[in-house]
């Protein structure tokens, strides 16, 4: 099948490599392990999902991925250095269930926040208006700039969390189910708004969820993760056409991956 | 269906009924308490040397003192000083109680030794205190504001605490993520998302630190303060009741005061920080 693929042409390098990762949480009632073994790859300009039950694990790899998780044994490149230089370095946006916007700022301000932390002080204030706005169109959410946070709906919400992230122009966006907050009709909007963004930035993205058909519509590659402890048991390349719209989700190829995901899931 | 139309009517035309009523409420309150008060005194048939009429409280502060000053004139140039005493010693509460908080919220280790200490030394009556502190640091400004300031300081150390507690941890997870500097994350997270929690602790501590002022003045019984007052009036209380309640009063609107000027603060600050609350 051919596939008008946005990574086509960048080559197939890996922006995240994990070789056989595990992670252990002792606590004093005895040790947990949560990830067992566990490797995986994320190649440049992939929308890669990681679906599988709760408590499997998968926001425990997402955490590890971004340095914010703590210690773990195997081996984790992002972008070819370790984690930590990964996150001192700023080289990945974050977006999480929560919005977690501060509530008093406003959006265009919520957005501007990490251009101020990561100072920026170097980029004149004009070049970092300029971005902020850019942003808010790229989200859709242009004539909103000076909204507080609790004037906005949960869609709304998490679409200045994508702006936010995406403000300081990382080639990595890690994403920790960020739509499992919402319903289901907004949550379909919003896969969709990813999509755009993803085709328009060609952002490679680590995209965490739980629904195996939010994972097939939007990804590239789907990897499916078993829980306790949690490792990768299958990873399924999906070769459906870009752009992808709304239709897509009627095309039996769709069925078809959306089926195999699953049995995988079961299976495992 | 009638109380969802019900409650549209006042909606409307709400906003000077509104006010109307808390404004009543305002006046009923105090004079529900008068009427009690000379109730009490009908009732019960208390003399005027033990509780004097509401009237007498209110005409003493017209009457002229022995060295022909007006009442009030006197009530007020000493509740002048009191306020600068608690003002410094609001300021102490301040500066002592954050810092504490930010000892007890960042160095925990530390932070769980303080706290016992904060919390035993509201077991110490301030009185107990007083007079070597006064002994210690004579009877000006300084120790009327540390007094002051250990009377108020233990409502922000306990509010504070919490506030820069309160973050929400995907926020910090947030501010790893960039990689920010402790001090940008205290000043762009911590300290907005702790400001609630400042004003709520600040609300008690404004009133207390009145408390601690004239407390303060009490064991000496020299130079002014509405603490003097109390003192010298509460001597002569049967010869004079009026002068002690009119110092009361006095006390009241000063502590009234403080607490209005924190919650207007308070208003200023949160609308300046997004409007909602």
């Amino acid at each position: 099948m051919s596939v008008e693929h946005p990574a086509a042409g960048d080559g197939q390098s890996a922006t995240i490599q994990l070789s056989h990762v595990s992670k252990t949480f002792s606590a004093r009632s005895g040790a947990t392990v949560a990830l067992e073994d566990l490797s995986l790859e994320v190649r440049t300009c992939d929308f890669l999902s990681v679906v599988g039950p709760s408590g499997c694990g998968k926001s425990t790899l997402l955490s590890l991925i971004g340095d914010l998780g703590g210690d773990y044994d195997g081996e984790i490149k992002v972008n070819g250095r370790s984690p930590r230089k990964a996150r001192l370095d700023r080289e990945y946006g974050i977006v999480f269930q929560e919005a977690a916007l501060l509530d008093w700022r406003r959006v265009h301000e919520n957005v501007a926040l990490p251009l101020e932390v990561m100072n920026a002080g170097q980029r004149r204030r004009q070049g970092r208006h300029e971005l902020v706005d850019r942003m808010l169109e790229l989200v859709g959410l242009s004539g909103f700039e000076k909204h507080y946070p609790w004037q906005l709906s949960g869609g709304m919400k998490q679409r200045v969390a994508i702006a936010r992230a995406l403000v300081f122009e990382p080639d990595l966006l890690l994403m920790d189910e960020p739509f499992g907050a919402l319903d289901e009709i907004t949550r379909e909007r919003m896969d969709l708004e990813l999509l755009r963004i993803y085709e328009q930035t060609r952002t490679t993205i680590l995209f965490i969820t739980h629904s195996i058909a939010e994972a097939v519509f939007l990804s590239t590659r789907v990897a499916v993760m078993s829980g306790r402890p949690g490792r990768i048991v299958d990873v399924i390349e999906i070769d459906l056409p870009f752009p992808r719209i709304a239709d897509t989700r009627q095309l039996p190829e769709y069925f078809e991956y959306v089926t195999r995901v699953r049995r995988s899931l079961t299976e495992a | 269906m009638t109380s969802a139309f019900g409650s549209a009517a006042p909606l409307t035309g709400g906003g000077a009924a509104t006010s109307r009523r808390r404004a009543f409420v305002f006046v009923a309150i105090p004079l529900l308490f008068l009427s009690m008060w000379e109730l009490y005194k009908y009732v019960d048939h208390i003399s005027d040397y033990k509780l004097p009429h509401v009237w007498r409280i209110f005409t003493y502060f017209t009457t002229r003192l022995s060295n022909g000053e007006l009442a009030a004139v006197f009530l007020a140039r000493s509740a002048w000083t009191t306020a600068v005493e608690a003002l410094l010693g609001l300021a102490v509460a301040i500066v002592l109680g954050v810092s504490l908080a930010l000892l007890i919220a960042y160095v925990p280790k530390v932070g769980r030794g303080v706290l016992p200490l904060v919390v035993g030394s509201q077991a110490v009556p301030i009185l107990a205190l007083a007079p070597p502190l006064l002994v210690w640091l004579g009877t000006d400004w300084k120790s009327k504001a540390i007094i002051s300031g250990y009377v108020a300081f233990f409502p922000v150390v306990i509010f504070a605490v919490r506030g820069f507690t309160s973050t929400k941890p995907e926020l910090v997870l947030l501010m790893r993520s960039y990689a920010a500097s402790p001090w940008s994350a205290f000043w762009k997270i911590r300290f907005p998302a702790a400001v609630p929690h400042l004003f709520t602790g600040l609300r008690a501590a404004a009133s207390l630190s009145v408390v601690g002022a004239i407390v303060a003045e009490l064991p000496v019984g020299a130079g002014s303060g509405i603490g003097v007052v109390i003192h010298d009036a509460a001597q002569f209380y049967i010869f004079n009741p009026p002068a002690l309640w009119g110092a009361t009063i006095a006390a009241f609107a000063l502590g009234a005061t403080f607490f209005a000027a924190v919650v207007l603060c308070e208003r200023l600050a949160l609308a300046r920080l997004g409007g909602k609350h």
